[in-house]
């Protein structure tokens, strides 16, 4: 298996992302049991101490709990706290880099608004 | 599996076939023995008897008693036992073993220690078998291969009868640990300055222990006592204490020897 | 944690070469690291040493808690080497069998599984196999001994891709289940960046850096925008390596950055950005070697 990973930053953070993406996305619902260390260690190839490095993020952030001697759950509410946390990035990552880039090319914020709203009524069609 | 037969596996594999070319040689050279006598019609005593009957003759017809038939000693078929031709195993064994089974012994995690006592183990064993091969051969060379041709055997040579068919073997076994533990040691430090030291004195030694009068009798003395000893006991003393000096020095090489 | 390896001040030369050079190394246990270098660097010299092969013009081994003495070999430890010496005219099998008597650990039934893992013909003489699959049965020993100490030198040579992923997937497989200390001596850097927590950058007998991998990955940056401003930034940090180009340039810092310092280095229109590992690697051991 292909390692689906960015070489050049830390794989844990990558796999803390990947739990989430898959919290977000339905893959595991509250209460669901998540793949096991040693199972992502064997598919992608990882040393199971970075997965477990990994995990602790998200148990840091009560996003997954420790069962004892069972494994990893999603943790109630954890959607909610991923949705909150991403949406802060998204404010401070994309928003504010698209308005300093709308800046630098002479675009004002209604401009920049204009575009959205163009690009959603094209997909609405 | 314990390391002791490893050790031996890989020893067998290390000199397999060393020891079928020797085995070979020595069929071939028996066989073209036996059927060139056979052809020949050869017997040592018959041969005799006629060249005998024909210096009566020629005596009678030319009238001259003096006559007589020089035989060269070349045309006197005699060869080595072939039993004593798988003594050439000795220096083989104690050449190709240091050399050849001292990095795979050490490439699979064992000890200079074990390794060093595993071999000796492997040259007592081929004393004792090679001893016992040609005591149990001996007999049959007398009764059997006498009979159509001449043979030395060491058993003979250095007089080993006396001891009896247990006192010879004892004899055999020793002097074949000796020989094996000597050419070990010359083989076990190819890398050290000493054992190139060692040799040189060795090459040395030879010419001028022969060449020396004075010395050549010490010499002489010296393989006396190792080879014509007429004490069993004195042998087996001599032979077992300078191989536990061979011994002492291939393990001084062995044990800082390097992969 | 327990100390697996100790090594201190550990030297080794060659006439007036220094082979090996002061070199300290700790290993603990259940840990995978990887001692990466290119060849030459005195990596296969070191572990020679360690395992009891050659012995060092100076210095202290220790292994599992005792002190490795001279003419020793370390117990429960397992050394597959680069250039085996497993003789030709002995079988996979047979050479199977015979490493078995040296790992108290040994698993047998893994060890024929590996074999269809890794397929090995049990049957073939080590003489016909390819240089790949002299590696592959080197490896296969390494894996199934389970020693507490496992020393793979350059384990991938001569393997295809397919085998190599082969090799390293079984390798994390077997150790989540069994941990224990493995040292990975290569100098492909690629393929081990993600199946090693730790690595020795070693170079010219020294090692350049220890670090765990994600450290690594953290701290590496790659800085890239007009020259005088990137000199004031850079100032002060350790630069790796540094490029220019007109006004432009670059330069691989590797240290902490904070929060703040990214966007200092933005808000004067620099580039902060990830480094692939092995280009982190080849820019060190390129400065290692100018610094001499």
């Amino acid at each position: 298996m292909p390692i689906p990973f960015d070489e050049s930053r830390p794989i844990f953070q990558q796999i803390a992302e990947r739990i989430e993406d898959d919290i977000l996305n339905g893959t595991y619902a509250e209460e669901d049991q998540i793949i096991s260390t040693t199972q992502f260690s064997r598919i992608f190839q990882i040393n199971p101490a970075t997965i477990v490095k990994g995990f602790g993020l998200l148990v840091n952030e009560d996003i997954i709990y420790k069962k004892r001697g069972l494994g990893m759950y999603v943790a109630v509410g954890a959607k909610e706290k991923i949705m909150a946390k991403r949406r802060e990035r998204f404010y401070s990552d994309l928003v504010v880099k698209l308005l300093e880039e709308a800046e630098k090319l002479g675009m004002t914020t209604e401009d920049v608004i204009q575009m959205i709203k163009r690009e959603k009524g094209e997909q609405r069609k | 599996m314990n390391k002791m037969k490893v050790q031996l596996q890989v020893s067998w594999l290390r000199m397999k076939l060393a020891i079928w070319i020797l085995i070979a040689a020595i069929a071939v050279s028996v066989i073209a023995n036996f059927t060139i006598n056979m052809a020949l019609g050869s017997d040592p005593q018959q041969d005799a008897q006629d060249i005998a009957a024909a210096v009566g003759e020629l005596r009678e017809l030319t009238g001259n008693n003096d006559l007589s038939i020089e035989v060269p000693s070349e045309m006197e078929n005699v060869n080595v036992s072939s039993a004593n031709m798988l003594l050439i195993l000795l220096p083989l064994l104690a050449i190709i073993l240091p050399l050849k089974t001292f990095r795979p012994m050490m490439n699979f995690g064992d000890s200079r220690r074990r390794y060093f006592a595993g071999l000796l183990g492997v040259y007592a064993v081929s004393a004792i078998i090679l001893a016992l091969v040609n005591s149990l051969w001996w007999p049959f060379e007398q009764n059997v291969i006498r009979t159509y041709s001449q043979t030395y055997n060491l058993i003979e040579v250095f007089d080993w009868e006396q001891f009896g068919f247990i006192g010879a073997f004892l004899y055999q076994t020793v002097f074949y640990f000796f020989v094996l533990t000597l050419f070990n040691l010359l083989f076990s430090g190819l890398k050290s300055p000493i054992s190139w030291i060692l040799w040189t004195v060795l090459i040395a030694a030879i010419p001028i222990g022969t060449s020396i009068a004075s010395l050549r009798v010490h010499v002489a003395d010296f393989f006396l006592a190792l080879l014509f000893n007429d004490s069993l006991v004195s042998a087996i003393g001599l032979n077992l204490g300078l191989s536990l000096v061979w011994i002492a020095g291939a393990w001084l090489f062995t044990r800082r020897r390097t992969f | 944690m327990s100390s697996v390896l100790e090594v201190r001040q550990l030297s080794k030369s060659y006439g007036r070469t220094d082979a090996v050079d002061s070199l300290n190394m700790d290993l603990v246990e259940h840990t995978i690291y990887g001692l990466l270098g290119r060849n030459g660097a005195g990596k296969t010299t070191f572990l020679n040493m360690i395992t009891g092969g050659i012995f060092p013009d100076g210095g202290e081994i220790t292994v599992h808690g005792s002190p490795l003495k001279k003419g020793d070999v370390p117990a429960q430890t397992c050394y597959i080497r680069e250039k085996n010496f497993y003789p030709g005219n002995a079988r996979v099998r047979d050479v199977l069998q015979m490493a078995s008597a040296f790992h108290p650990d040994w698993d047998a039934k893994f060890a024929s599984k590996l074999l269809g893992t890794f397929k090995l013909n049990p049957r073939k003489k080590m003489r016909h196999l390819s240089r790949g699959m002299e590696s592959m049965v080197g490896n296969l020993i390494g894996l199934a001994s389970r020693a507490p100490l496992t020393i793979f030198d350059e384990p991938v040579l001569g393997l295809d891709v397919l085998m190599r992923e082969r090799f390293y997937r079984t390798l994390i497989e077997d150790y989540a289940e069994h941990p224990r200390t493995i040292l990975l001596s290569t100098h492909l850097i690629d393929e081990i960046a993600t199946v090693v927590e730790q690595v020795f950058i070693m170079e010219s007998g020294s090692i350049l850096m220890q670090e765990e991998v994600e450290q690594i990955r953290e701290r590496a940056h790659l800085v890239s925008g007009l020259g005088a401003v990137l000199d004031t930034f850079v100032q002060g940090r350790r630069v790796i390596h540094g490029e220019r180009y007109g006004n432009a340039g670059m330069a691989i810092v590797y240290g902490d950055l904070t929060e703040n310092d990214r966007k200092i280095a933005e808000s004067q229109g620099l580039t902060v950005e990830g480094v692939p590992l092995q280009k982190f690697f080849a820019y060190l051991i390129e400065e290692g070697q100018t610094d001499e």
